[in-house]
């Protein structure tokens, strides 16, 4: 019920004309941290990013191709992993705020003792929200759901990331 | 498992992709429109001498001794890339340049050589003594999707294809079959192998420089394997030679 209640709120923006829109090309780079589960396990850590932001005609709306890796450790356990991501956002603009659907490509390393022990990689999709001041500064969040080896849905993974960033206009 | 996929890098290849990343927005100063002599997004013929950094793996499957796995933990590698002219099916304007899918076709040729059994690890093979070199060459269509340039007056522009295509392939060495400690064999393909050829990519062109990131699959027939194929994926960067 209250993710069809979020899901309701973002298609009343989506539909809201803009609001002084004033998204701009350019690429940018964002730095922060994420929170992870996947088959019951937690982990935490840094994430950093790069997009090229590409803004479709009338500024409402925003093609953002992105890469980005984190850098985790489980919560109750010694190993690490990392979440390397390649995907696009679709980013509504309403005013200096953003918010849509993505599409990406993951690749999960697990490490133990500085070795790769497992990958896992597949799609997945989720959404994104955030804000962005035309000086080029910029903080959001994105839910990265979905995440599973092909259609494998028992290791299935979900995460959060915040960040805060710059892009160059 | 092992992997083939289209952006797996570990982390220190992956930090290596951020910061060249990073110092693109440097390098628009550089690729201004008038350098290139191509029309809006779409490309005229060229050709790409590709360098990079990639992992490829080669896999086969014996009937009586079961699979091999063996890779080359990573190495530089060249290859040499042929695109035709491009087309468009759908052009849109953008806020700045335009949205483009588009289709043209693609020749590749390159070698591989692998020398490292994969057993434990995913991704880092063990040295057990094999060593299997090869060299292919395919030529297909490709389809994709382009946005840009990404600054007004510039030839920055990012896109995403996949491609499919036919071609062949020769190679010879040997390779661990079963669990270590395993039964090494000959593998030989006796002469060129036909091959289908798959490829994803996602890059930025910046002018004539390209940064990419890419995947290719082979698909091999040789009837003295019940399978065998051989995958590569990681970041280049590329010059496009355009005519």
């Amino acid at each position: 019920m209250r993710m069809l209640t979020g899901i309701r709120f973002l298609l009343l923006l989506a539909a809201l004309p803009a609001l002084r829109a004033d998204p701009a090309n350019g690429f940018g780079l964002t730095v922060g941290t994420v929170s992870a589960s996947q088959g019951g396990v937690a982990s935490t850590g840094g994430s950093l990013g790069a997009d090229a932001q590409f803004c479709l005609k009338g500024g409402t709306w925003s093609i953002n191709p992105y890469l980005m890796i984190s850098m985790e450790k489980e919560k109750d356990g010694s190993e690490k992993r990392s979440d390397n991501l390649g995907g696009v956002q679709f980013r509504r603009w309403v005013g200096p705020v953003y918010f849509g659907p993505q599409l990406f490509f993951h690749d999960r390393l697990l490490l133990s003792g500085g070795n790769v022990t497992n990958s896992q990689y597949g799609p997945g999709a989720g959404v994104v929200l955030g804000y962005e001041a035309r000086g080029g500064f910029t903080v959001g969040a994105q839910l990265d759901m979905l995440e599973s080896q092909f259609l494998n849905t028992v290791d299935r993974r979900n995460a959060v990331r915040v960040y805060l960033g710059y892009r160059w206009h | 498992m092992p992997h083939s996929c289209f952006f797996p890098i570990p982390q220190p290849k992956a930090m290596r992709l951020l910061v060249l990343t990073a110092l693109l927005p440097f390098a628009a100063p550089v690729a201004r429109a008038e350098d290139a002599p191509d029309k809006g997004g779409l490309r005229d013929a060229s050709v790409t001498v590709v360098a990079g950094y990639i992992q490829g793996t080669f896999k086969a499957r014996n009937a009586t001794f079961g699979e091999s796995q063996q890779t080359d933990n990573g190495h530089a590698n060249l290859n040499l890339d042929y695109d035709s002219h491009e087309k468009a099916f759908v052009r849109r304007p953008m806020g700045v340049g335009e949205f483009i899918m588009g289709w043209n076709f693609n020749a590749t040729i390159s070698q591989f050589q692998v020398n490292k059994q994969l057993e434990t690890s995913a991704f880092t093979g063990t040295d057990e003594g094999t060593s299997l070199k090869g060299t292919y060459a395919a030529v297909g269509p490709s389809a994709f999707i382009r946005l840009g340039p990404l600054y007004p007056g510039t030839k920055i522009f990012w896109s995403f294809g996949v491609g499919l295509g036919v071609g062949g392939t020769e190679y010879s060495g040997n390779a661990m079959f079963g669990a270590a400690p395993g039964t090494i064999l000959p593998v030989k393909s006796g002469g060129v192998k036909p091959m289908l050829y798959e490829t994803a990519f996602w890059k930025l062109d910046v002018g004539h420089v390209m940064v990419l990131f890419n995947s290719k699959y082979l698909l091999i027939r040789d009837a003295n394997l019940q399978s065998s194929t051989y995958e590569s994926y990681g970041l280049s960067v590329g010059y496009r030679f355009t005519f």
